[in-house]
């Protein structure tokens, strides 16, 4: 089993069932969560319709949120919401600058939001770019953005759903045209310039502690499952509608395509993100670079489901150039589902949600949590690295040896087809013969042995295995991407 | 009248004008010749005034409800008869908060506003129902509908109810008498499950379905009265049969799960006490338009793409809840009458053409101003209210030289009115001596 149910209570009889139903409702939601961390609950404004789809912090702690209502709103000393801005199109996105100015991804257009006066009320509502189209689809979201070393905005755009005239190649996601399902980037001089093509639902954008843009994108139509990508320019991603806005195509070309044509240059995702296992409909990855405030995940990132009402992370590794790693779930058990990630300086984990639309198990339509850590070191695997005969499995605790042999580790591989159909099963999925599993002399690390092949997808089960102090996983089991081996 | 409330927000109570007589009673004109009063131009007119000035703030501006009841639909709880309207409105309904209209106003005025009341009516009238109940789960929607009905009945509500029966397979019939307003095209929409059936006649004839996507499909009725049957066949494991009537500035239900939907999907917004600046999807504007909405006075709609005033309005501004429901695929609608929409509607241009500057900004606040430029020139629009019925666009313009300077006017007809220049057809001629700042004002 995979997950290990965590604080389920039991069942309860005769006349204590009622007041005990509603108890066991709640705390059954929460199958995983490593030791050490809980969810709290953040009053929102009464009344308001606060679906916290963009969500930051700025400089001075303040945390800001974008609902999709469209305001923009400020927690006041952690504690009292103000409204800074409203009247925005379903926002889906925010960006606290550099300036002290709020920038948001709302549908038509990346948005300034400037206070002249400095009464904590938006003045200016300027345009930073609309150079895209928004044909009014419903689904023509917009996310972002993000701001990179250099100073230039990143930003994604939705494909829309059965727009009038959309080019969907008989799916769901289809695009009119004007860079729907494109990665764009604003320069400081306000050039824009649509970089990456190939997009689906990319919920969410973010950037790396060394600086490099990647995305999200939502399993569908030619998305197997959801998976995360680098960004680069000039890249293609996967679904073919939007290379309707690239030069040297045309919707014959695009329509006469095979599934095997667009196959031939297409991008791999760094790592696959095995569906309804991880994740649905996965969110912004966002790094932890709070310097071990949020406990011994440093460096990993960490992402929100707006289905599952989850969190998973996933450690990268480059090999040969090629990004690759592991994902696995973290927590679940939030109250609705979980589309904006932040951390703030204190190590906490800002989580902004939305049910609306698309039902999440939590079932709220929305809401805003934050996963704080008490300082307990958790018992949980804490990375999967490739090695040049296997994979080394760490975990944050030092493990009990007397239980490590060959049957420790449970490992299949298979792989996630390209096709146009909605989502695809795991394929040839096969059980992998482990020849060893020894464990290294930090006392927390397995090394584990067994035959290696690129473009699969490692799917670990821990068995039976304890921690030096007697604790188990909450989450046993984990998925590693192998794009590239190390040798040869 | 109706027993919907559909408007969220502060009560509004009528002030009771406790102490008078009733001096208007029923009876004066006979129901009949009521509904020949609802064709006369004149009056309708004259009962339109009367209710813009006492009635829309609780019914609404297009009688589409409020803290009072619609006064559109077919439900009329007191009485749906000509002569029982009128004699609602003489005797009010003190207890309620609605005044006996009879002790302020002639009989003459009372009768010409029930006469609009009945020339503003849409929807079902005399709607009967038939159920058939099926034991297989394939059985074709014709020849089921052609079988002897399992129950069959009249719906007072005169709204299409499938909720009516709890078994697996069935289909229902609803017929009765469609109005639909004289004026603009008019469809009845249809949301259903991907694999439920659904065929309408209109006088007798199959009218063709259109399909919009999502699910929804759109049959041309005609204008004014007409039979019309409903078929309607549960297939779908996930069912739904919503109906509603939709023209260029109508949305009605006609059904009870349309009316449901949306009770739940409203969310009025209103400029109560300062302008509001809002960005939605909105019904007949173009994609990123921003509306604008004045506190007592018309609302306009600007898009940033032509940069130009692309709708104008008059009402409440805008009921965004079709936008911000579920997914959010409808359109925000406006919450009073047209005066236009159009694009590019009113827009500047030099020497005979378009501006063609880039969108800059929005500034909010008590006057919201938008702001567009290119290298050289800049413009700034706002406006101010000017009444209920009429409104003033400021434009002020940088950089243009001894250019000539004119505002393209919408096709539809407007009533515009300037000091600052010559109001020809489709055209606003800049007086040059006014420099790079004028005025329009458009009246309804």
């Amino acid at each position: 089993m995979a997950f290990k149910i965590h604080i389920a209570k039991g069942v309860c009889t005769g006349m204590l069932i009622a007041s005990f139903f509603l108890v066991n409702e709640i705390q059954a939601q929460i199958r995983y969560a490593p030791e050490g961390y809980s969810i709290v609950t953040v009053k929102t404004p009464e009344d308001v319709r606060f679906s916290a789809t963009g969500l930051d912090v700025d400089s001075e702690g303040t945390v800001w949120v974008a609902t999709r209502l469209g305001d923009v709103w400020q927690l006041e000393n952690g504690r009292d919401w103000k409204l800074f801005a409203s009247g925005l199109h379903e926002p889906a996105g925010l960006l606290c600058d550099d300036d002290g100015t709020i920038l948001v991804a709302q549908k038509p257009e990346l948005t300034r939001l400037v206070d002249l006066d400095r009464d904590g009320v938006a003045d200016e509502y300027v345009q930073v770019t609309s150079e895209f189209d928004f044909h009014d689809n419903y689904h023509e979201y917009h996310y972002g953005p993000i701001k990179d070393t250099s100073g230039v905005y990143h930003g994604l755009l939705n494909l829309d759903h059965q727009a009038q005239g959309t080019l969907n190649l008989g799916g769901a996601m289809g695009s009119v045209g004007g860079y729907r399902g494109w990665a764009y980037r604003v320069f400081p001089d306000g050039t824009f310039d649509a970089y990456a093509v190939g997009l689906r639902s990319p919920a969410g954008i973010g950037m790396s502690p060394w600086g490099e843009i990647f995305c999200i994108d939502n399993q569908g139509d030619w998305v197997a499952t959801s998976k995360l990508h680098l960004l680069e320019p000039g890249k293609f991603y996967g679904h073919p509608v939007s290379l309707r806005d690239r030069e040297g195509y045309s919707l014959e070309l695009i329509n006469a395509g095979r599934e095997e044509d667009f196959d031939r240059f297409r991008e791999t995702p760094a790592i696959w993100i095995p569906h309804v296992e991880v994740a649905n409909s996965p969110s912004n990855p966002e790094w932890d670079v709070t310097g071990g405030k949020f406990g011994p995940f440093e460096g990993q990132v960490f992402v929100g489901d707006q289905t599952m009402s989850n969190l998973f992370r996933m450690s990268l590794q480059k090999v040969k150039g090629v990004y690759q790693g592991m994902v696995i779930n973290f927590m679940d058990g939030f109250q609705s589902g979980n589309i904006r990630l932040r951390f703030d300086q204190k190590g906490s984990l800002w989580v902004g949600q939305t049910g609306r639309g698309w039902k999440s198990k939590g079932g709220k339509l929305y809401g805003v949590q934050k996963v704080v850590w008490n300082g307990t070191n958790p018992f949980e695997i804490l990375d999967i690295k490739l090695t040049d005969t296997g994979f080394n499995i760490t975990f944050t605790e030092e493990l009990d040896q007397t239980q490590i042999d060959v049957g420790t580790v449970s490992v299949q591989k298979f792989h996630y087809p390209y096709t146009r159909n909605y989502g695809a099963p795991k394929t040839e999925l096969e059980p992998v013969e482990v020849q060893s599993v020894n464990l290294l002399v930090d006392g927390r690390t397995l090394a584990v042995k067994l035959p290696l092949t690129a473009g699969k997808v490692y799917e670990f089960d821990i068995n039976r295995l304890q921690s030096l102090s007697g604790r188990t996983v909450s989450v046993s089991k984990a998925f590693y991407t192998l794009n590239q081996l190390v040798y040869p | 009248m109706g027993s919907v409330n559909r408007l969220r927000g502060p009560v509004r109570v009528a002030i009771l004008v406790a102490g008078f007589a009733v001096s208007v009673c029923c009876g004066s004109l006979s129901d009949q010749e009521l509904i020949e009063l609802s064709k006369d131009s004149s009056a309708t007119r004259a009962g339109k005034e009367t209710y813009q000035n006492v009635c829309f703030s609780c019914h609404g501006q297009s009688l589409e409800g409020g803290t009072g009841f619609n006064l559109r639909d077919g439900e009329w709880v007191h009485g749906s008869s000509p002569t029982q309207m009128l004699a609602s409105v003489a005797k009010g309904f003190p207890e309620k908060g609605m005044v006996a209209f009879g002790s302020v106003y002639d009989e003459k005025t009372l009768e010409n506003m029930v006469a609009y009341i009945l020339s503003q009516q849409i929807g079902f009238r005399g709607l009967s129902y038939q159920i058939f109940h099926s034991a297989a789960t394939n059985v074709p929607l014709e020849r089921l509908t052609q079988s002897r009905p399992t129950k069959s009945g009249v719906l007072p509500n005169n709204f299409a109810d499938e909720k009516l029966t709890v078994v697996d397979n069935y289909a229902m019939v609803f017929q009765g008498t469609l109005i639909v307003p004289q004026e603009g095209r008019h469809f009845i929409k249809v949301s259903k499950g991907r694999e439920d059936q659904v065929k309408i006649e209109v006088d007798g004839n199959e009218s063709r379905p259109i399909d919009i996507g999502n699910r929804e499909f759109q049959f041309a009725v005609k204008n004014g009265r007409q039979q019309v049957r409903v078929s309607y066949l549960k297939r779908d494991s996930n069912p739904r049969f919503e109906v509603y009537l939709q023209g260029d500035t109508l949305y009605e239900p006609l059904s009870v799960s349309a009316r449901n939907r949306m009770l739940q999907t409203n969310y009025f917004v209103k400029a109560d006490d300062r302008p509001i600046v809002i960005r939605k999807k909105i019904e007949h504007l173009p994609p990123k338009s921003i509306g604008v909405g004045y506190p007592g006075s018309l609302n306009y709609g600007f898009s940033p793409v032509t940069n130009s005033i692309v709708g104008l309005w008059d009402g409440d501004f805008l009921n965004v809840g079709p936008n911000i429901d579920g997914r959010g695929k409808d359109p925000s609608r406006i919450l009073g009458e047209w005066l236009f929409y159009e694009s590019p509607g009113i827009q500047v241009l030099v020497d005979g053409e378009p501006f063609e500057g880039d969108f800059i900004k929005y500034t909010v606040g008590n006057s919201p101003r938008f702001e567009y430029a290119d290298q050289k020139r800049r413009v700034r629009v706002s406006a101010s209210p000017n009444g209920l019925r009429s409104i003033r666009f400021h434009y002020e313009l940088e950089g243009f030289g001894r250019k000539r300077i004119t505002l393209g006017l919408p096709e539809k007809s407007l009533n515009v009115e300037s000091k600052d220049g010559a109001v020809l057809v489709g055209r606003f001629i800049v007086d040059k001596a006014k420099g790079n700042q004028f005025s329009i004002t458009v009246t309804k």
